[in-house]
């Protein structure tokens, strides 16, 4: 091993150690902060099961602990799969919303909201089948197109956002506009406040298995960040392996976004700090961005819920963090 | 390799037919034509990256297409005219690349690829380069990185497309040469698309001149110059070849 690489490795596993602190510090932060503060006493004393206050053990259970874990969640699978649609798709801008996966989510939500129940499982279901509906239909025009390309996906991703805006729409003008209306308006702008255990119970095993995945495939997701002519003569399939790259990311992505709601911008600007702490692009910065995501997506939820006496949509913090630093990295014209 | 009769083209319209050549090992091969003369399309072709219409490819008895698509990556590498990496990515890291056909679905590289890559980087004469970010290279350097992945396939049949087309005049002949250096010292195959006819006087065995769809194939070492300067006049318009200090100029004539 030369110096370099062990300077790098070094580097890398430094970077991972200073983030994974910083995450775990957040983390305690997050299972704290809020209407009914927690101390750390009070956090260690639950933990042991030495807590008398029932109010504090219930708050500690049923609404902080799978808050912040579905929030830590939600920042590593939106910022990991982000991380991957950019390396697949060339694109430094390529985001779930690119490929019509999140715009799919949307319209199964509100169609849930609207035809079905405003029940939770049904808009957690509804959600996750519109995204995966979406992406199929993307690969059906991309097969159909027979030109299997990077342009093709994201053509096909333009043509499912229109379609599933015009369905949003339609749904929008049909629904009651004193609840339902409003739940639809709530879910586009996400939340971590209805997350429960049960909630989370439920896409866990989604989650998992799509992030498995992504990580079974690493080597081919750097693979595949060059042509398809050179992937093809370096002995891969491209379809094949980028239907199930697809597959796994979109299945990380809509088993987050089925019980948050929609959250711009954390799949976009995790992965470009990453690559530009890092100058690298490999797994290790795929996993990195995972990290930051996290941290951001933890931060982004405390000022949520403390900032104003009720609690913020959470995209509204995302996007006012993550839209000035897309356009820093506009003027700056920085490498990615 | 003998190329059979292979048929193939675009959805345009543009469509090459019958072709047929054989490729020996330890030979390069230079394919020289006009613009549009369908040199990539049969490189294309060979690499499977074209689909054939008709014909068949085959290396000793086994028919190339009848193989999957690993196995072909095996036996034959493509150097493109320039390759695609868009993120940082050191130049060991795109080597490795070359080691994908070797490794099982869910398999990433061990050090001993890593180590195979470095010594890809050493034959090529780059070791130096290997933690450098591949985006940082000079163009002539990023196409040594490519063919260094060629080599870590370890395929005998390395098919470039016009991998000189973007370097300088200096670094278009250190290119040239390198590429003959590897291909005789480790007895592969290579056949070359080029625009220069002096490229394949100079460091080619064979010319494949593609004219009106159809190849002529000239032995460099056996044909009288006399007949090669016809050949290429055939294409070019009237050329002369000019020796100089055992190197070929072509002076052309309007």
């Amino acid at each position: 091993m030369n110096n370099a690489r062990k300077h790098y490795s070094m580097k890398s596993n430094r970077t991972n150690v200073i983030t994974f602190a910083v995450l775990i510090f957040a983390f305690v932060l997050s299972i704290g902060v809020g209407k009914y503060s927690l101390s750390i006493e009070d956090i260690t004393k639950v933990l042991k099961g030495t807590h008398e206050n029932q109010m504090t053990i219930n708050v500690f259970y049923m609404l902080r602990l799978p808050r912040s874990i579905m929030v830590v969640l939600a920042g590593i699978g939106l910022s990991m799969a982000g991380s991957v649609y950019q390396t697949l798709f060339k694109n430094p801008l390529a985001s779930p919303d690119i490929i019509g996966v999140t715009s799919g989510a949307n319209v199964g939500a509100a169609f849930s909201i609207v035809f079905i129940s405003g029940n939770v499982l049904s808009v957690v279901f509804g959600a996750f089948l519109g995204g995966l509906l979406a992406l199929s239909f993307v690969i059906g025009i991309v097969k159909f197109s027979r030109t299997d390309n990077v342009l093709t996906y994201v053509l096909a991703g333009i043509v499912i956002n229109a379609i599933s805006n015009g369905i949003l729409m339609t749904i929008k003008y049909f629904s009651d506009p004193l609840n339902e209306m409003g739940a639809i308006e709530y879910w586009t702008m996400g939340s971590f406040g209805s997350i429960t255990g049960e909630k989370l119970k439920i896409i866990l095993p989604f989650f998992i298995i799509g992030m498995v995945g992504i990580f079974l495939m690493r080597w081919k997701i750097h693979v595949l960040s060059v042509s398809d002519e050179e992937v093809k003569t370096l002995g891969i399939s491209v379809e094949q392996s980028r239907y199930l790259i697809l597959l796994c990311s979109t299945l990380v992505v809509a088993s987050v976004v089925c019980v948050t709601g929609l959250i711009s911008f954390v799949g976009l600007v995790p992965p470009h700090i990453a690559r530009s702490i890092l100058k690298r692009n490999d797994f290790n910065t795929i996993v990195f961005s995972g990290l930051l995501g996290a941290i951001l997506m933890i931060l982004s939820d405390c000022i949520a819920r403390t900032i104003l006496p009720s609690e913020l949509p959470i995209s509204i913090i995302t996007s006012f963090i993550g839209a000035p630093y897309l356009a820093f990295l506009v003027c700056t014209k920085k490498k990615i | 390799m003998r190329i059979n009769g292979i048929s193939g083209g675009y959805s345009d319209g543009f469509f090459i037919s019958d072709i047929s050549f054989n490729i020996e090992e330890g030979k390069i091969y230079a394919l020289l034509g006009l613009n549009g003369s369908g040199k990539t399309t049969i490189i294309k072709m060979i690499c499977g990256l074209i689909k054939l219409k008709s014909g068949n490819i085959t290396i000793g008895e086994k028919d190339l297409f009848t193989l999957k698509e690993k196995e072909r990556a095996k036996l034959i590498s493509y150097v493109p005219q320039s390759g695609t990496i868009v993120y940082y990515t050191t130049v060991v890291d795109v080597v490795l690349m070359g080691a994908t056909p070797y490794l099982n679905m869910f398999q990433t590289p061990a050090q001993e690829h890593r180590e195979q890559a470095l010594e890809c980087l050493e034959i090529l004469g780059i070791s130096e380069l290997a933690d450098r970010n591949y985006l940082d290279l000079s163009e002539g350097q990023k196409q040594i990185v490519v063919i260094a992945r060629a080599l870590m396939q370890k395929g005998t049949y390395m098919l470039m497309d016009e991998p000189e087309s973007s370097l300088d005049l200096i670094n278009k002949n250190k290119l040239m040469k390198k590429i003959r250096e590897i291909i005789i010292n480790m007895n592969k195959s290579c056949v070359i698309s080029m625009h220069n006819p002096e490229y394949a006087l100079n460091y080619c065995d064979r010319i494949l001149l593609l004219k009106d769809k159809k190849i002529t194939e000239i032995d460099l070492k056996t044909e009288d110059i006399n007949m090669v300067e016809k050949k290429l006049s055939e294409i070019y318009g009237q050329v002369k070849i000019l020796e100089y200090n055992q190197k070929y100029m072509l002076y052309y004539s309007d």
